[in-house]
């Protein structure tokens, strides 16, 4: 197990990121926020991890901070984002992002410019990063569940019914909002903190379709989408190896597929096929005499 | 300074020609086509394989063939992509996001695709296909390509804004953008306009995509993506759908572009136009043009 994972860190490490950037958009995608936002707060986790890890600052405080700038971060910016909904919100967050990787390549003295960062000190023991994801994925569980989770569920599909019910959707909105760019951030952390670069290529538009990829393939709305998307996202490419340019050509294919055609994911694939295996074993609902009297 | 005015103005013509096809398919068919700048890049890249492949090829043919290629994709993706959504999903909200997610998905396909053409690499365009020439008028250097530029785009944007307000298709789409279903049942064809739609759309973006590449003589895989945050800019500033306030809003923000850039510093451009943006979404978010939120 542990030789295991110690041959495979590398690819351990992306499916950990992958992971996190697709919890992220699931976060705020489940509450019903459009945001594209994760990949700029990936970016800004990542930037001030590299530089404050090269100031020699522990990990441990480094995490903290990260995952407390992208939250306040969110909050300053909600405001802007509370007052758009649908495609004018995808929008706004979009050029968010667009703004933070055109930022990052001229402040270079912040960000290293086009050369971005390297060199940073690789601080994150493999066992604090399987840690975290596993924090994530329990704590998007949970709030999946119980009156939270109803309430979200709410949200997503209909806000004003939502509001009708008691449930407060500004606040609850923003606070998905914040968490999803907590995690995005938390995101950026991990890459640097285990790989010792960062550069405009980690944050370029397509981190933004990987991060989407990993949310649709697994199942945009089911807790555990994410993470399955993650890992066969994050193993495929060591499969199309072999059909070498052709690689990228074929994942797009698939994605696309399984978006127009399957919008529920791989989770949703193997739900339906369990649906299907189980129900011959379902005890047949009796017949309605069962109350009434015998004679 | 009027030299800045000149080269200003023919930035924002490119801006309005992609900014245009982008601002009627969200009004029109209610999506928001992430792939748009990938079609542009499709348009910059056909006329490098055309003047690549055949030495000496007509400029106006490639520029035809350019906007076949980027209308059809347009087309495609109606026809394999939204239509089928809108097939499956019922749900409003569902079936918008995962139109978007799909636009994104495809675009990384196209994006894909043309790495193959280029290698991953930035290419310099042919100088045969258009033999780039200025001229000085009172001292103003414009170059012929600019000119082409922005006539072609006045042309454009007078024939498009008609088309919308005055043509029978153009009413059937404004009628679509209010109630999909209304229209149908008053007798719109929302297929076959949503089919045309995309056409234009892709067919505009392409034109923009050649005339970028001859401007600034070089096609890249990714130039598409840079052009999408302006056209964002644009479209929250002048509203969805409203065709003059779009074209006013592309020349203006290029105007503000190209002094940021002269007379301040050039890195600034970005930080500029962001900060437009949100200054736009929290004072004025339904744009400037007085029809506020309504759609086309």
């Amino acid at each position: 197990m542990i030789d295991w994972l110690a041959a495979n860190a590398p690819l351990l490490r992306n499916i950990s990121v992958l992971a996190l950037l697709g919890y992220s958009v699931q976060l705020a995608l489940r509450a019903g926020v459009f945001s594209f936002a994760t990949v700029g707060f990936y970016a800004i986790g990542g930037y001030v991890t590299a530089n404050l890890l090269k100031a020699g600052w522990n990990w441990v405080a480094v995490m903290a901070l990260v995952i407390v700038v992208g939250f306040v971060f969110a909050l300053v910016i909600s405001p802007v984002l509370n007052r758009l909904r649908h495609l004018f919100l995808a929008m706004a967050t979009l050029a968010f992002t667009l703004f933070i990787q055109s930022l990052a390549l001229s402040w270079a003295t912040f960000t290293g410019g086009a050369q971005g960062m390297f060199g940073v000190r690789r601080v994150l023991p493999q066992g604090a990063m399987i840690a975290i994801v596993v924090v994530v994925v329990l704590i998007v569980w949970l709030t999946q569940r119980g009156v939270l989770g109803r309430a979200t569920s709410a949200l997503r599909h209909d806000e004003l019914l939502a509001a009708s019910l008691g449930v407060n959707v500004s606040r609850q909105q923003t606070m998905a909002f914040a968490a999803s760019s907590g995690v995005g951030a938390l995101a950026g952390f991990v890459q640097v903190s285990t790989t010792g670069v960062f550069g405009p290529d980690d944050i370029s538009f397509s981190t933004v379709v990987t991060s989407l990829t990993v949310l649709v393939v697994g199942g945009a709305i089911i807790w555990a989408g994410p993470l399955v998307g993650a890992i066969l996202v994050g193993t495929l490419p060591l499969y199309l190896v072999k059909a070498g340019n052709l690689s990228l050509i074929i994942q797009a294919v698939v994605v696309l597929a399984i978006v127009v055609y399957q919008p529920e994911g791989l989770v949703g694939i193997v739900k339906y096929l369990f649906s299907i295996i189980r129900k011959p074993f379902r005890k047949k609902p009796r017949e309605t005499t069962a109350g009434a009297p015998a004679s | 300074m009027l030299q800045y005015l000149v080269n200003g103005l023919s930035l924002g013509a490119i801006y309005a020609l992609f900014s245009l096809g982008l601002s009627i398919s969200w009004a029109g068919l209610n999506i928001l086509n992430l792939a748009h700048g990938t079609v542009f890049m499709v348009g910059a890249l056909t006329a490098w394989l055309l003047s690549e492949q055949l030495p000496g090829v007509p400029f106006l043919l490639v520029l035809v063939i350019a906007m076949v290629i980027c209308g059809l994709i347009g087309l495609a993706m109606e026809l394999v992509v939204f239509r089928q959504i809108r097939r499956r999903t019922s749900d409003g909200n569902q079936q918008t996001l995962t139109t978007v997610i799909a636009t994104v998905a495809t675009s990384s396909l196209l994006i894909a695709i043309a790495e193959q053409f280029t290698g991953g690499q930035p290419q310099g365009l042919s100088q045969d296909l258009f033999v780039v020439s200025g001229y000085t008028v009172f001292g103003i250097r414009i170059t012929n390509i600019q000119i082409a530029i922005i006539v072609i785009a006045a042309v454009l944007s007078f024939a498009v804004a008609w088309f919308i307000k005055r043509g029978r298709q153009g009413q059937a789409l404004r009628a679509l953008s209010v109630d999909r279903d209304m229209a149908k049942l008053v007798g719109v064809s929302a297929d076959r306009l949503s089919a045309l739609t995309m056409f234009g759309a892709g067919a505009m973006a392409g034109l923009a995509g050649v005339l970028l590449a001859v401007q600034i003589n070089a096609v890249e895989a990714h130039m598409g993506e840079a052009l999408l945050f302006k056209a964002f800019a644009i479209i929250i500033i002048a509203g969805v759908g409203s065709i003059g306030a779009t074209v006013a809003a592309a020349v203006a923000l290029a105007l503000v572009e190209t002094f940021v850039a002269a007379y301040w510093v050039s890195d600034l451009r970005d930080v500029v136009v962001f900060a437009l943006i949100i200054l736009f979404l929290l004072v004025r978010p339904q744009g400037i043009s007085s029809k506020g939120w309504q759609r086309a």
